[in-house]
């Protein structure tokens, strides 16, 4: 057996050993459950310093300063993208010491902003804006048909839901309440009369009908993530079949 | 009065300010002092001196001076010695025999002659050389004195509180040839001749009734000839030391001198008199003499015999005896001095000290520990973990029941396939790997389909991540696939690494890729942009398609909101889980849509796979996956049927 081999082999050996530590929790909360979260912690969080000197600070800071050397200075290129970034994490490291604290607050305030404004600004060119267009156009069977392929009634419903819904999530999310009864329920029932008798139906009931839509697209997502870690189960379950047959067959070889 | 030594020359003490020189000659009846200055009485002197005094003055009779109200108080007048009362000092001396009556009638010493110029000449005392002999009277007198040795006269000791203040530098000594021990002569002399200082008047004593008591500081003095120390007198004095009068600050000495002494020194100020008003007795209050502790009062510092006093060793107080000592006062605990007595409680505050008092013994009781009830087993969550594990393993290694495969295809997977198939060849494919490694089983299993679509197309791969455990996942995967297709790692695909910085990156990977990743991944080192399959990308326009694999709505949102302006009508396309997909979809279903493919869930990458025609890993895991998830119905309807039977079991009980 090769170094290859056998480092491959010990490899999975470590990785089905660790995955029946992490199933154990389904016993209960024990020692091995928590010995596997801890080696994960850390090995990850080992791997994420190693990854960030490796592919930034090294290619990114470190070698361009040595390069250079004092004729850094003199490029205003350089200045830009390489001291720049160095004065930046001096400050930033700054924050270690309660009296130079302040003085890191300029690289974080650079993020903050820099970010928020990214994000902000993609958001709504790309989100908000589209998605009001989209949702206006929507009811358009003139606009929608030829995509969809939709026509007659069954376009009819499918706008129905979409304008119903979407009015009654929006609100939904309607930011008044009672001030005199900052408890009170959110709904109140009223009884209606209808030919097969009196119901009685929460008031108001736009809301009520956001809140089920809402309700129908927690429960989607739920039914999703739960079909994710079925196939994940699933995975780890060929995996321990396969290491055993790897492990049993390497230690045991067919005649 | 504070003995400290101060030059010949000046007048006035550097410590205490007491005048060291007299403000004039004594007894000139031209240069009479003033009140303060003022000459003892006739009456008030020892016959001897008041002689004496008239022989060198040519004043007979001084009258006692009227009393001044503001100046003197009654006290001190009254404390003053006559000639029935010497001072104490004094009368220690030895009395003069009858012999040593003072010099003889009409012999005045010499330095007493000088000190009298405006004498009459019918009295003017014979001149007399400094050095002259002495007379026959003084040299009995200072025979004897030096046959009883001298130990014994307080006039040494006297003296010695009186510094330089009556010393004056121009009187001659009387005696110059005369061995005058050390510490005599550096002692004052009060103004007195030496053979006063020698020979104190014995018989006086006797004249003047019992001797008091020597003090213990004059003992002490007395022993200790040549002590270092300053003897300060105990403060507190047991109950056969005479008490001092006047002011005690000013010590034995000013005590024992007389007044007239006194007003010879620096003219200080006189105590002030005893002006209280005579107060009536204060009346306590009932309730405060209710509360004054009596009984319980007692006094924190014990006041020791003399003798058992201990010399203090240290500070400034170093070598004085009687110091009170701070220690008891400070540290030791004692008796509170209020609250000792009987207090009186409303009937308010006495139920709620009881309510206090019940609070604290609840406290104090032990509480008695209750055998904690044996947790019960999670025996729901073992039977729903052992049927989930049985209905994904059964179907793995037994080969269980098997699902038929879907025969519907998903609509959009015919958009993706065509977006595939519609790639441009000459241009990479960006591929984002930005899930964790615990979606892993489930997102390969729907990428893979994807990624062996895009490689039998002959497209080139360059995958990304915007997180640190990106770059291997996306190397275990593209590895796999690209084994099956005979894919050669930096010729059919390139892993680009490690994008730090979240959106703000994505979106300047966005605008210059070249200028976001320096160092890809597994590559044979240096830019990854260098490999000859990225040479003519420069920008996000440049690949045929930017694929994001993500199990995150916030991840899926940021690459569609960040990119749009930079992918020049490239096609984005989104895999998915299948719990991220609801979000993203509307993306994609959109009029105008971000996305422009997705593929999510396993039903979906097994349809995929249906349509290229080959078994992948989305359809080995297919049985177990279908078997599992209707087991999870099943409890899920079940849980949904118990919650219903039990809400209306508790709505009819209500």
């Amino acid at each position: 057996m090769t170094d290859a081999a056998l480092l491959e082999l010990l490899g999975t050996a470590v990785a089905a050993l660790l995955t029946i530590m992490v199933l154990s929790y389904a016993i209960g909360d024990n020692a091995f459950f928590r010995l596997a979260a801890y080696l994960f912690i850390g090995v990850a969080a080992g791997y994420a310093g190693a990854v960030a000197w490796h592919d930034v600070l090294e290619p990114r800071l470190v070698a361009p300063l040595i390069a250079a050397g004092p004729a850094i200075l003199q490029d205003s290129t350089q200045l830009t993208q390489v001291v720049a970034p160095i004065l930046l994490v001096v400050l930033l490291l700054s924050k270690v010491a309660p009296t130079m604290g302040r003085l890191g607050g300029l690289p974080v305030a650079l993020m903050v902003g820099v970010g928020a404004g990214v994000v902000v600004g993609g958001a709504i060119t790309g989100t908000l804006l589209p998605q009001t267009v989209a949702a206006m156009d929507s009811l358009n069977p003139a606009v929608v048909a030829p995509q969809t392929g939709e026509t007659g009634v069954e376009r009819l419903v499918n706008v129905v839901i979409v304008l119903l819904g979407t009015v009654s999530t929006l609100s939904y999310f309607r930011l008044t309440g009672r001030r005199d009864q900052p408890d009170a329920s959110r709904y109140s029932m009223r009884p209606v009369r209808t030919p097969v008798g009196t119901i009685s139906i929460p008031s108001p009931i736009l809301p009520f009908i956001g809140e089920m839509f809402i309700a129908l697209t927690f429960g989607v997502m739920f039914a999703g993530a739960l079909a994710a870690v079925v196939v994940v189960l699933v995975e780890r379950l060929q995996f321990l079949g396969g290491a055993v047959n790897v492990i049993l067959g390497t230690v045991m070889p067919a005649p | 009065m504070c003995r400290t030594p101060n030059p010949a020359d000046a007048e006035t003490c550097k410590l205490c300010g007491a005048r060291l020189k007299p403000t004039g000659r004594l007894g000139t009846p031209s240069e009479e002092p003033d009140s303060e200055m003022r000459l003892p009485a006739t009456a008030e002197l020892p016959p001897w001196l008041a002689r004496l005094r008239k022989d060198v003055t040519g004043r007979g009779v001084i009258p006692p001076e009227p009393p001044d109200k503001e100046e003197a108080p009654p006290e001190e007048e009254e404390a003053s010695p006559s000639s029935e009362e010497s001072p104490e000092w004094l009368g220690g001396m030895r009395p003069a025999d009858s012999e040593e009556e003072g010099p003889p009638e009409g012999e005045v010493p010499a330095w007493l002659a000088e000190q009298a110029p405006a004498a009459p000449p019918s009295e003017a005392a014979p001149a007399a050389d400094e050095a002259g002999p002495v007379p026959d009277w003084l040299a009995r007198i200072r025979a004897k004195a030096q046959a009883e040795g001298r130990a014994e006269a307080p006039a040494e000791e006297v003296p010695a509180a009186e510094p330089a203040a009556l010393q004056t530098p121009s009187m001659p000594p009387v005696e110059p040839e005369a061995p005058v021990p050390q510490e005599s002569a550096a002692e004052p002399t009060l103004g007195l001749p030496d053979w006063l200082l020698g020979a104190p008047p014995e018989a006086a004593t006797k004249t003047e009734g019992p001797v008091p008591a020597e003090p213990s500081w004059l003992k002490e003095a007395g022993r200790e000839t040549g002590g270092e120390l300053p003897h300060v007198p105990a403060l507190l004095m047991d109950g056969s030391a005479p008490a001092p009068v006047g002011d005690a600050d000013i010590g034995p000495i000013s005590v024992d001198v007389p007044d007239w002494m006194t007003d010879l020194q620096a003219p200080a100020e006189a105590p002030p008199p005893d002006v209280r008003p005579n107060l009536a007795p204060a009346t306590l209050p009932a309730w405060l003499e209710a509360m004054r502790p009596v009984e319980t009062f007692r006094s924190v510092v014990e006041i020791e015999p003399e003798e058992d006093q201990t010399v203090e060793a240290a500070g400034p107080l170093a070598g004085l005896r009687g110091v009170l000592l701070a220690e008891p006062v400070m540290a030791m605990p004692r008796t509170p001095s209020v609250g000792g007595g009987r207090l009186e409680v409303t009937e308010r505050q006495f139920a709620q000290a009881e309510l206090l008092h019940r609070l604290v013994e609840e406290e104090q009781r032990e509480a008695k520990v209750r055998p904690q009830p044996k947790p019960r087993p999670p025996l729901l969550r073992w039977l729903v973990t052992i049927v989930l594990f049985v209905a994904a393993a059964v179907p793995t290694f037994a080969g269980g029941p098997a699902f038929p495969l879907p025969r519907l295809q998903p609509r959009e997977l015919d958009v993706l396939a065509s977006i595939v198939d519609n790639a441009p060849v000459g241009q990479p494919v960006l591929v984002v790997f930005d899930y964790e490694a615990g979606y892993a089983g489930e997102l390969e299993a729907v990428a893979s389909p994807l990624i062996d679509h895009v490689l039998s197309r002959g497209l080139k791969l360059a995958t990304l991540s915007t997180r640190p455990t990106g770059p291997p996942l996306a190397e275990r995967l593209v590895a796999q696939v690209a084994a099956r297709h005979g894919a050669v790692r930096s010729l059919d695909f390139v892993h680009l690494g490690y994008l730090s910085g979240g959106p703000t990156a994505v979106q300047l990977f966005a605008a210059a890729p070249t200028q976001a990743v320096f160092r890809g991944y597994l590559g044979p080192g240096g830019s990854p942009w260098l490999e000859p399959m990225l040479l003519n990308v420069h920008s996000l326009s440049d690949f045929g398609m930017v694929i994001v694999v993500t199990t995150g709505t916030e991840i899926a949102r940021t690459w569609a909101e960040q990119t749009q302006a930079w992918l020049g009508g490239r096609p984005l396309v989104m895999v998915l889980s299948a719990g991220a997909e609801p979000l993203v979809r509307p993306y994609y279903e959109s009029l105008q849509p971000k996305v422009q493919g997705i593929l999510s869930g396993l039903p979906a990458a097994v349809s995929y796979e249906l349509r290229l025609g080959q078994v992948g890993p989305a359809a080995s895991r297919w049985n177990a996956f279908g078997l599992s998830l209707m087991l999870v119905e099943v409890f899920l309807v079940a849980g949904l049927l118990y919650g219903l039977v039990v809400w209306i079991v508790q709505g009819r009980k209500a």
